[in-house]
């Protein structure tokens, strides 16, 4: 479980978390909406112990995020949104250095290892160096090694986009086997389309600020709109902004 | 336009820089201080011109008192080499650094025809001055050989700048990317032996002017034969026209290859930072923590010439010291040469802390003790000069059953060096992160690191056995600060 109460970053005299609290239960995902400079990053890299808050709390599985930041990474698996990798290593070498570095043993590193590169398709290139791969394949690389570990937390920020349909819907699937294994994952992302198919629960975050939490049906019905894309842009009061660019560009071009 | 492309470029380089250290970036006050004061391109720029010319007033006396105008401007030309080697390894590597920080992703799909020359002014804007600098007192006292040789020796000086960035251009251009394939290790090593033994030449030349200054006037024909090469060449400052033509002929040929490589750059940096075909079989291999962060390390270098070459950097400045403890046998060189091995082991901590480069977030998803992250990095530092060191000593006893009394020294003393230049920079950090290359820290290493040399050395003097606790004491009085 994670349970985040009262959260704020602060940047110099810019604030980018204004205090916001969230809770994700076992078994549950989490999707977390905004857009672009929200805080979504920021708030999923303050989870995964990356950078630490300014103030409020966070606990995650009954660890303090700032008190134990070590333990919290040990359970959380988090995936950016842009592969950070090392561009000279082989795939097979860097999940080496994660497993090393995680303690993993190596019967467990092996089969895990298979799994998910059989299961993303990506074996004919973990021979090869990193640097060399498609954006896409970096991010199967990247995601397979957020999840060696077997996390029991796991974080994605926008982990999906870069992902072709077949290897989003083997992540979906993956996601959703997660959960029933009881394991906590918050998931952000703009493709509104799959939060709306994965997320049992979700938080639109605007400004810093949590303006809206429930499942998919609630917020739908909180504010009185059809599908999920309208009442992102209701509650981010970009309805009308958005149409009057749409008029604004017409007459441009 | 230009300056502040050049400009912006810095600030990024020293932001990207400082971001990857959480205590900074943790901490907005501070990082807006510490970009404040590194961002500043002017402001580096003094600061590093003013310490270059410290460095340079200690160098010049030499051009001054010696009583020949013949062996002032040989010795002038010797110290033509510092900012050429300077160049050459600092364009090699910050090249492939400031590559692998994504600095010029932004300009990519820009219509620029010949970027790379973005990249070459960024780096000479760093190297130029320093150079220039650092042997301004040089220039100014060789003035005492006319007002024609003092501007002459100035246009040298700049040359040689220029023909060591060049060749560090060149070097990246040609070796600078990750490369792959089979035997891509071997090809590697062998690329950086092969420039390590290009630079190892001009020490050979270095010796030879040495030589020469001590035996002009017996030499003189041959030192006037051989004129045409540099930092040879720059001792023609005496004779103004067969100077002023050598400039030239030097100038057309490292102006070709300066423009053909430049023009070459973009496309290399365009393309991406590696290439290469199937690597490994594929199979997990597991160590510990600290090892598997060394391994890393190396598997990174040895894939890429130019880290490579700055890890080797050490062996190619202890070259002089283990020429000097083979010819003369004797006990106390081979001391001198253990000494210089580990008093140089701390130079490759700029290449150490520039392995990861972007990807060093990677480590920060991770559950990374710095104490874990530390002792990697004192393995990957420490790991040349060790084995280099030792291996020299033990052929040394070969010559000398001396040189054996100081093959403890040869593993300890990188140890304790590496160790040092690691706690300075680490100083006070709680985090795995990369710090700064200040001045301030570069300067407290030396110091430091000068002191456990001296001590070593005066107590192998005293009692020879004695420099082994005291080298014990502080290898685990460090490596015990390191784990803390």
């Amino acid at each position: 479980m994670i349970e985040v109460e009262n959260l704020v970053k602060r940047f110099g005299g810019r604030v980018t978390l204004k205090g916001i609290s969230f809770t994700v239960h076992d078994g549950e995902i989490y999707g977390l909406l905004g857009p672009n400079g929200s805080g979504k990053s920021t708030t999923m890299r303050i989870l995964a112990g990356i950078i630490p808050p300014s103030d409020g709390k966070i606990v995650v599985n009954g660890i303090d995020v700032a008190e134990r930041p070590m333990d919290v990474k040990r359970i959380t698996g988090y995936i950016p949104e842009t592969p950070l990798l090392y561009e000279s290593l082989t795939p097979m070498e860097f999940f080496s250095l994660v497993g090393s570095i995680r303690k993993i043993p190596k019967g467990e590193l092996e089969e895990r290892v298979e799994r998910l590169v059989s299961a993303f398709g990506i074996e004919e290139y973990v021979g090869e160096l990193i640097g060399t791969l498609s954006f896409g394949t970096r991010q199967k690389v990247s995601i397979i090694a957020g999840l060696l570990h077997d996390p029991e937390v796991l974080i994605l920020d926008e982990a999906i986009n870069g992902l072709d349909p077949k290897s989003a819907r083997i992540m979906k699937e993956l996601l959703n086997g997660f959960k029933e294994e009881g394991k906590s994952i918050v998931f952000s992302t703009h493709v509104l389309a799959i939060a709306e198919a994965v997320c049992d629960r979700i938080g639109i975050i605007y400004n810093g600020e949590l303006i809206a939490e429930g499942t998919p049906e609630e917020l739908k019905s909180f504010a009185h709109e059809e599908n999920l894309e309208d009442v992102f842009l209701k509650l981010t009061q970009s309805q009308e902004e958005v149409s009057s660019l749409v008029r604004a560009l017409k007459e441009a071009f | 336009m230009e300056w502040e492309i050049i400009r912006v470029l810095y600030r990024e380089m020293t932001y990207r820089r400082l971001k990857a250290n959480p205590q900074l970036s943790a901490d907005w006050e501070k990082f807006s201080k510490a970009f404040k004061r590194g961002g500043s391109l002017k402001r580096a720029l003094i600061s590093q011109s003013i310490l270059y010319s410290l460095f340079g007033l200690i160098l010049s006396p030499a051009v001054y008192y010696t009583k020949d105008p013949g062996g002032s401007a040989v010795i002038y030309a010797s110290y033509c080499m510092i900012p050429m080697i300077m160049a050459l390894y600092g364009t090699a590597v910050t090249a492939q650094y400031a590559v692998s920080l994504g600095l010029f992703e932004p300009l990519l799909s820009l219509p620029i025809e010949v970027g790379g020359r973005y990249l070459s002014v960024l780096l000479l804007t760093i190297e130029l001055p320093t150079a220039l600098f650092l042997l301004a007192p040089s220039v100014a006292l060789a003035l005492r050989l006319g007002a024609l040789n003092g501007l002459l020796g100035f246009a040298w000086a700049i040359t040689g700048t220029m023909l060591g960035h060049t060749l560090g251009l060149f070097i990246y251009d040609r070796f600078g990317r990750v490369s792959g394939g089979r035997f891509s290790g071997v090809k590697t090593a062998l690329k950086a032996l092969g420039i390590l033994v290009v630079m190892s030449l001009f020490y050979g030349l270095n010796y030879f002017q040495r030589y020469v200054a001590t035996h002009y006037e017996g030499l003189k024909e041959v030192f006037q034969r051989y004129s045409v090469a540099y930092p040879f060449s720059v001792s023609t400052v005496e004779k103004p026209l067969l100077s002023i033509g050598l400039l030239i002929a030097y100038g057309l040929v490292i102006g070709t290859v300066y423009v053909l490589t430049v023009r070459r750059l973009w496309a290399r940096i365009s393309e991406g930072t590696a290439t290469g075909g199937r690597k490994t079989t594929g199979r997990i291999s597991l160590h510990s923590p600290a090892l598997a962060l060394a391994l890393k390390d190396f598997k990174v270098a040895s894939r890429n010439t130019s880290l490579l070459t700055g890890l080797l950097m050490p062996i190619v400045v202890i070259i002089p010291s283990l020429i000097g403890a083979i010819n003369s046998g004797s006990g106390s060189a081979a001391l001198g040469f253990v000494l210089a091995v580990g008093w140089t082991s701390a130079i490759s901590i700029d290449a150490v802390l520039k392995i990861d480069g972007r990807a060093f977030e990677v480590l920060r998803t991770l559950p990374l003790e710095l104490k874990t992250f530390l002792r990697g990095k004192i393995i990957t530092m420490a790991t040349i000069p060790v084995v280099s060191g030792t291996l020299a000593t033990a052929v040394l006893s070969l010559k000398t059953s001396e040189a054996l009394k100081v093959l403890p020294l040869a593993v300890l003393l990188p140890v304790a060096t590496s160790g040092t230049a690691l706690a300075v920079f680490y100083w006070k950090a709680e985090e795995v992160s990369l710090p700064q290359t200040t001045w301030k820290k570069m300067l407290a290493t030396l110091a430091v690191n000068g002191l456990i040399v001296g001590i070593t050395g005066g107590l192998w003097y005293l009692r020879w056995f004695l420099s082994v606790p005291f080298l014990l004491a502080v290898d685990t009085l460090l490596l015990w600060y390191l784990s803390r």
